[in-house]
């Protein structure tokens, strides 16, 4: 599978940032594959599959059995450094995983776009299809829903 | 938080640069963008340094997507019960692979009639069929208790990538124990018998598994099999009662 050699280390580097461990980004980004194999994709280019990949690590926080194991094989030097919030370690993955069950899909995803993927609203607007208004405010409803938390830190 | 007053490249937008896909208008602006950017040289720096590679997905998948017109369900992660199911209906049709198997696993008493033995798999397989079956030198294929004394054989279905990974560990009561020794020679296949045997006592269920997890420390350590997902499978057998054999 062409596509799977060509942007396999592009998808595992971007879940471990998420993940923040190299096994489960392996899995997430091999069953990714797999399944599209299941079920082709007309295309298959590196933004679709950074969303699609989106997805499927969202749903590996969001369900409570996987969560347990993620939280202990969490390793934070997998996150990187961030250059576009530098604070941004208050989004370690027990946070993501508290936050991924009260908020909506699209607003997670919108976080790990800016936050992880460190893109622009512009980019991101143009990734999920909606507009610039519509990512602004789900990166608010998103700040609402960690202040609710009681996070210290709030997005802005 | 603070933003600069540009935008950092994003890493997809770096990662599209290495891979050559960017539009010309775009791709000279990120490569404006590396030239007056010393994080963004870095993270650049560090998609070029990562030399990290995915394993192989499996053949039986590839070949499956490849072949034209075929069914793309590629080779997935099956919960032990549906294996069982699978085992089950073929077994009208193949039986002598279940003489094969008995023959190899010595003399067999018939299926015992006690209550099926609680069965699980994990998820996120990393893209082969791992599945594992115990048998029971003396109640045979997935033995619901077992008996002081009793020696039970471990037959593996992995794809042939998986062979020099997995390690056969027995989590009981607590505790681990690596019954049989890792084989960097197992050749994965179809219900392939794992070298040597072993026995099982003790007042509490154990749970017999193939972890094919590459955190060898962890699989040095681990006391649970949860600890392990989702690279694990594993078959529960429960200690035999009182009056029974």
């Amino acid at each position: 599978m062409d596509s799977y050699r060509r942007y396999g280390p592009a998808l595992l580097r971007k879940a471990r940032r998420l993940l923040r461990n190299e096994e489960d980004a392996r899995d997430a980004v091999q069953t990714l594959f797999l399944d599209l194999l299941q079920r082709p994709e007309p295309t298959l280019d590196l933004p679709f599959l950074y969303r699609a990949l989106t997805h499927r690590c969202l749903n590996l926080l969001r369900d409570e059995k996987n969560r347990t194991r993620l939280l202990q094989r969490e390793s934070p030097s997998l996150r990187g450094s961030s250059r576009i919030a530098p604070d941004a370690e208050v989004l370690g993955l027990d946070v993501l995983c508290k936050l991924s069950v009260v908020v909506e899909e699209t607003v997670m995803e919108t976080l790990v776009y800016r936050f992880f993927d460190e893109m622009g609203l512009e980019e991101i607007a143009d990734v999920m299809s909606v507009s610039r208004k519509t990512v602004q405010n789900r990166l608010t409803r998103a700040s609402e829903a960690l202040a609710a938390l009681g996070d210290p830190k709030v997005l802005s | 938080m603070t933003e600069l007053s540009m935008p950092p490249l994003s890493w997809l937008t770096l990662e599209r640069y290495v891979l050559d896909e960017l539009a010309p208008g775009e791709r000279a602006r990120v490569e404006q963008q590396l030239a007056s950017s010393d994080a963004a040289r870095a993270c650049l720096d560090e998609i070029l340094s990562d030399q990290s590679e995915l394993p192989a997905l499996p053949a039986a998948a590839r070949s499956r997507a490849e072949e034209p017109g075929a069914s793309l369900q590629p080779a997935r992660v099956t919960s032990l019960e549906s294996a069982r199911r699978r085992r089950r209906s073929t077994t009208l049709l193949g039986s002598a692979l279940a003489v094969a198997a008995a023959l190899a696993l010595a003399v067999l008493r018939p299926t015992s009639d006690l209550p099926a033995q609680r069965r699980y798999v994990s998820d996120g397989v990393k893209g082969g069929e791992v599945a594992l079956a115990l048998v029971g030198e003396q109640q045979g294929d997935q033995p619901a208790r077992f008996f002081v004394g009793e020696r039970f054989k471990l037959l593996v279905t992995c794809p042939a990538w998986l062979g020099r990974q997995l390690h056969v560990l027995v989590f009981q009561g607590g505790q681990r124990y690596e019954p049989l020794v890792q084989r960097d020679d197992f050749a994965c296949g179809n219900r392939v018998p794992w070298p040597g045997a072993f026995t099982l006592d003790g007042a509490a269920p154990a749970d017999v598994c193939v972890s094919w997890s590459e955190r060898r420390e962890l699989l040095q350590t681990a006391q649970e099999p949860s600890q392990l997902e989702p690279s694990i499978v594993c078959a529960r057998v429960l200690p035999g009662l009182p009056d029974e054999p």
